[in-house]
């Protein structure tokens, strides 16, 4: 039964993806900090909006009173502020599994906010509740929203790319037609008796930055 | 003659399930993404330009929230599915789902218009609680308002062919007695009556889209607010222009059914009474895939 469900969801998750239409566009970069003893400690993420959200946000956030068009240092703060203020249960859509294991995100920190070219940019840390010793694992971080509202496109942090160390960052973009290939293999390995053990969906159709440590 | 009529809504059954199999719909909407992106960025510009004194601008903002209506359209929402499985259903004429699909545009964009001013300039509610508010609740009411239309649909078709039975029984039971028992068969039909439209309209009016409220909230605060309203119409008009070809689509494969099949009396009804269940079916349907993940 419950693989009938989760076959089902699967499918309606599809379907709902190809159809759902995203309203806030976010040019997103992730970057991992890892210590001298691979130890993964935080991730580095930032966030840029697109122009006519940016608009958007200066209502919602009652930024840029005199209406310059410019942000001051009192509305940058104000969005760092209010952008990193997540809801109980939020994660800001940020997913994050090493060695295949789901793993705790804490609290955004050391929020900035800027502007370029018309579009608010917001970056900031966010801490691992527990640092994940990575020697020879291999991480992956998805950032999606599942009702598919926002819709990321994410690339990797250049600034916390370390390309000498033991381990190495990899963007692999999202190819529709490899989700549906996936999807179709899931499904079809639904018929047995065993379940998925993590049937989130989402993920299947993000972007995804991969950390592999030697 | 039943097996013609058979054939005939096999086949548009058939083109329907065919042409949604056969698109590459994650292709489609990952263009109508990126598309909508970049139309999104040039009613920024534009709305931009205006605010720095440009008036010509109001004609690229307007040419930007058209195409964004229409690439926009793609998207669940705005009434396509209803529109095109009604024009399956319902006999209705082309000139006629040509202005039903106007008329419902156009009312969401009027939707949009007074909830902006009626909630944000009287009751002085944030801006981001009129979107939650649109995509929390008025999303959800309008799949289920949908949903209920094409619910009714499929009891017109159910009820149509019921008629048709009964009648035929009442024939076979007189045969032979020399009487004329040609009873007048009319097709069943829908979006005759000004109920019906209205509730077609309605149903896909309550949900005011997204986008529309962003740029009249941005055109207000740049206090431009009826460009913004002059935008959020050139909106719909895109929209509808989008849903207009889904409803010539439902058109045209209810012609097809007719042509394939040839028929007159008895047969056009059984047609006209399977066709309105396997629009209304596939209203019911699609609306269903967009409620569920709401409700769970």
């Amino acid at each position: 039964m419950k693989t009938i469900v989760t076959g089902a969801v699967l499918m309606l998750w599809t379907s709902v993806a190809a159809h759902a239409h995203p309203h806030v566009f976010v040019d997103a970069q992730a970057g991992f900090q890892i210590d001298a003893e691979q130890s993964l400690q935080a991730l580095r993420i930032s966030w840029r909006y697109d122009a006519f959200t940016t608009l958007f946000l200066f209502d919602v956030l009652d930024l840029d009173s005199d209406l310059d068009g410019q942000l001051n240092d009192a509305d940058l703060a104000t969005v760092a502020a209010a952008e990193t203020e997540w809801q109980p249960g939020y994660n800001g859509d940020v997913n994050l599994a090493v060695a295949g294991n789901k793993w705790e995100l804490s609290q955004p920190q050391n929020a900035t906010a800027s502007m370029v070219d018309g579009e608010i940019i917001v970056s900031f840390d966010l801490p691992l509740v527990n640092p994940a010793d990575m020697s020879g694992k291999s991480a992956s971080l998805r950032l999606y929203d599942p009702a598919y509202y926002y819709a990321y496109s994410v690339s990797v942090d250049p600034d916390s790319q370390n390309t000498d160390g033991p381990c190495e960052v990899t963007a692999i973009p999202f190819e529709p037609d490899e989700a549906e290939a996936e999807t179709l293999w899931t499904l079809s390995t639904l018929s047995r008796e065993e379940t998925p053990d993590e049937p989130d969906i989402g993920a299947r159709f993000a972007d995804e930055i991969l950390l592999t440590c030697d | 003659m039943r097996l013609k009529s058979l054939i005939g809504l096999g086949a548009v059954l058939f083109a329907v399930v065919g042409i949604s199999m056969g698109l590459p719909w994650k292709e489609v909407a990952a263009w109508a993404a990126s598309m909508q992106r970049d139309f999104q960025n040039a009613m920024a510009a534009s709305l931009q330009a205006i605010k720095a004194g440009e008036p010509a601008a109001i004609w690229s903002l307007c040419v930007a929230t058209a195409a964004y209506g229409f690439v926009h359209a793609l998207g669940p929402g705005h009434g396509k599915v209803l529109l095109g499985g009604a024009a399956i259903a319902s006999g209705a004429t082309l000139r006629r789902m040509i202005i039903l699909s106007l008329a419902a545009s156009l009312a969401q964009a009027v939707c949009a218009i007074l909830m902006i001013t009626i909630i944000l300039q009287a009751f002085q509610i944030a801006s981001r609680d009129a979107v939650d508010l649109a995509e929390t609740w008025l999303a959800p009411i309008s799949y289920i308002a949908i949903a209920t239309i094409g619910a009714a649909l499929i009891v017109r078709g159910i009820k149509g062919l019921y008629r048709l039975l009964s009648i035929n029984k009442a024939e076979s039971q007189h045969r032979g007695c020399g009487h004329n028992h040609g009873v007048s068969l009319s097709e069943v039909k829908s979006l005759q009556s000004k109920r019906d439209i209205a509730a077609l309209i309605g149903s896909i009016a309550i949900r005011p889209c997204t986008g529309a409220l962003f740029l009249l909230v941005i055109a207000a605060r740049f206090d431009i607010f009826f460009i913004g309203v002059l935008a959020t119409l050139t909106m719909g008009l895109g929209t509808a222009l989008f849903n207009i070809l889904v409803a010539g689509s439902g058109v045209a494969a209810r012609r097809l059914a007719y042509v394939g099949s040839a028929v007159s009396g008895p047969g056009l009804q059984s047609i006209s009474a399977g066709l309105h269940i396997a629009g209304g079916l596939l209203v019911v349907g699609l609306s269903l895939v967009l409620l569920l993940p709401v409700l769970a």
